[in-house]
């Protein structure tokens, strides 16, 4: 595919920018779930042209994180990161070198996931830095100037938007220089073996993950009826 | 707006008492979206909620007095941010109240710090743990079986829930004050929460179904019928493992390892595929 | 462990419910304070977060230990929580010695020192904890069921 390195790093730069602001929505503003990666990555994928991809690739990641839950003052990992940096590297190796395939997607994943948790560890390097915020909150009480007291939220949002796109942004690039260096050096058994890893390992997993978060053992038995019912359903419907 | 046009209008008795009014109401509840803007590890959303609420103080008060309301809202708080916002509306009434001189100081800070622990409590399970898995496994579902618009179901699904209960949290929050706990409790959201628990169970199978479908009929199929009972297999093995506290990371890179040693060691034994 | 002991200064909320509740299958949630029972609001409050399927009960102090020592509840697995350390010292010492406690949350103040971003605690609380580790309890720092327990005995012994 003839595309120059310049319209790469015009991609990348997009995704990143859109993908820091999707973020935000994660704790900081609205909470309406554009952050979670079902939504986040097919939104990249649109714009790249590649809805399809980001869609089954969206769907994926969302299983793998399903049970991290932020209650009280414990921090989760950044599943959020973690699925705007898979998404990205994907669909801009798609799109500037043109392969897009399970095995892509597997390396992706591989790569992508420690994000997770080095977002982790940003939340909660922000959250310290925000004590400074805290203690302008209460200068500002003490002075009696209600208009300082409002301006801190947006800058607790900028500084945490700076930080997860430039996480956004490196991860980006190391996952997308692990793509390009990897993804050639494979031959065949390897690609297989990676495709059986899209194939199987990662929604095998995330079913297994999604399980988790079900709470009722009488639930859980509904999963299996639900489950042998669509698969043999699939197959009568078909017909021999 | 004047911050004192309230106090300046008196066509009746109760008109000479302090109101905020339904603008600032809306100035607070587009401000509520913000709520965990600047949480911090010593007060978590102190400064979230004082930020919220300031549009109806600077309406009630001046001077010192404004000092003093500042400061009593940059106290510790910590709940669901959700939730908070019918907490927020009762506490713009119970401010009114207070600056009408109904009430003290102490009962509103004794009234949040009661509240917000259960409003925590019921935000998370009923959000965080229930509806979020149930609407993101339907979707989940939807995107397998190519629906490309299941993210939208589930964006639709969830920000029912999420924008009723904030909309109608605040206002019937400032309408009741105090009393916002009985309109909570008619809601019941805790009893929806372990229902929606069934629905997910369904939608993850489901899920589950097309997913083992769909990988028995890929090219990278190894086998026919086999292979449908090797992934059930799994996926009761990681959900074991995942059961016995080892992390999804580590079985990630653990089943992966494991699955190239197996592939490349078979074939380099027996041939099947060519370099 | 049952019953499950725990300082958690917010009691019932998220981590309760969404977390300790299934992890703990639990069955019944008792509260140990003295102010908590007297506090219609509060009370109403945990009754409506607190699934209907769960027992709950908040007794003072003095009471809940001697529930608690005289085996009331059988083999229910309950929760038993507190508002504070010094709360559970008091339950500790009132008749019902416990081999084991969980420290969920103690918000920060300005004589507290930091242990995790959930629990801060001050040179008293301390005190009084290092009292019950030597008399054999383990006392350990967790929020979530997920997260690896802190040992407070090791970690006071790194600092030094």
């Amino acid at each position: 595919m003839a595309t120059t390195s310049l319209e790469l790093l015009r991609d990348g730069a997009l995704l990143t920018l859109v993908g820091g602001a999707l973020a935000l929505d994660r704790r900081g503003a609205f909470q309406v779930m554009v952050s979670q990666p079902l939504v986040l990555v097919p939104v990249l994928g649109l714009l790249m042209g590649q809805l399809e991809t980001g869609l089954w690739l969206g769907a994926t990641v969302q299983l793998l994180w399903m049970a991290s839950l932020i209650v009280g003052a414990s921090v989760p990992p950044n599943e959020t990161l973690a699925a705007a940096v898979i998404g990205a590297a994907v669909l801009l190796y798609g799109r500037h070198f043109g392969v897009v395939d399970e095995t892509v997607n597997a390396l992706a994943v591989l790569a992508g996931a420690p994000v997770a948790w080095i977002g982790r560890w940003l939340d909660i390097r922000l959250e310290r830095e925000n004590l400074n915020l805290c203690m302008r909150a209460d200068e500002a009480a003490r002075a009696g100037t209600p208009f300082v007291l409002a301006r801190l939220p947006a800058l607790g949002l900028l500084r945490t938007f700076l930080a997860e796109s430039a996480l956004i942004a490196v991860g980006t690039a190391v996952t997308m220089i692990a793509l390009v260096v990897a993804r050639p050096l494979l031959g065949a058994p390897e690609v297989k073996a990676f495709e059986v890893v899209g194939f199987y390992i990662l929604p095998a997993l995330g079913l297994a993950v999604a399980m988790t978060t079900v709470r009722r053992r009488r639930a859980l038995l509904l999963s299996a009826g639900s489950f042998l019912l669509v698969l043999f359903g699939i197959r009568f419907l078909e017909g021999p | 707006m004047s911050a004192n046009g309230a106090v300046l209008t008196p066509a009746s008795p109760a008109a000479l008492e302090p109101r905020v009014g339904r603008i600032t109401l809306l100035r607070v509840l587009w401000r509520s979206f913000f709520f965990q803007s600047a949480c911090n590890y010593e007060r978590m959303q102190n400064v979230g909620f004082a930020f919220c609420i300031l549009p109806a103080l600077t309406r009630l008060y001046q001077g010192e007095d404004l000092k003093r309301a500042m400061a009593r809202h940059l106290e510790f708080f910590n709940s669901h941010p959700y939730m908070t916002d019918a907490l927020l509306g009762a506490t713009v009434r119970m401010e009114e109240d207070l600056a009408a001189g109904r009430t003290t100081e102490d009962r509103i800070l004794s009234f949040k710090a009661t509240m917000m622990g259960p409003m925590a409590a019921i935000g998370d399970s009923f959000f965080w743990a229930s509806l979020k898995p149930f609407a993101a496994a339907l979707a989940v579902a939807g995107v397998f079986s190519d629906v490309p618009w299941a993210p939208l179901v589930f964006l639709a699904l969830y920000n029912m829930f999420h924008l009723i209960l904030r909309v109608y949290g605040l206002f019937a929050g400032y309408r009741m004050g105090e009393r916002v706990f009985e309109k909570l409790y008619q809601i019941d959201l805790v009893q929806f929460s372990d229902r929606s628990h069934y629905f997910a169970g369904v939608c993850i199978g489901v899920s589950g179904g097309l997913l083992v479908d769909r990988a028995t009929r890929s090219e990278a199929a190894l086998g026919q019928n086999l292979e449908a009972v090797l992934l059930i297999a799994l996926v009761l093995i990681m959900f074991q493992l995942l059961k016995r506290k080892i992390t999804m990371i580590w079985l990630l890179y653990g089943f992966t390892l494991l699955c190239l040693v197996m592939i490349l060691g078979l074939n380099s034994f027996f041939p099947l595929i060519e370099r | 462990m049952n019953p499950f002991y725990r300082v958690d200064n917010r009691l019932v909320h998220g981590q309760i419910i969404a977390t300790w509740m299934p992890h703990l299958r639990l069955q019944r949630i008792l509260i140990a304070s003295d102010a908590v029972p007297n506090n219609p609001l509060q009370m109403t409050m945990f009754r409506m977060a607190i699934p209907q399927q769960l027992q709950f009960e908040a007794l003072p102090i003095k009471n809940a230990a001697r529930a608690l020592a005289a085996r009331t509840y059988g083999n229910e697995r309950v929760l038993v929580l507190f508002e504070s350390v010094t709360d559970a010292v008091r339950l500790f010492n009132g008749g019902n010695p416990f081999a084991f406690l969980n420290i969920g949350n103690v918000h920060h103040a300005a004589d507290r020192r930091r242990f995790t971003n959930a629990v801060y605690l001050s040179d008293a609380d301390l005190e009084q904890l290092k009292g019950l580790m030597d008399r054999g309890t383990r006392v350990e720092i967790r929020s979530l069921p997920t997260e690896t327990p802190i040992d407070l005995r090791l970690a006071l012994s790194e600092v030094r």
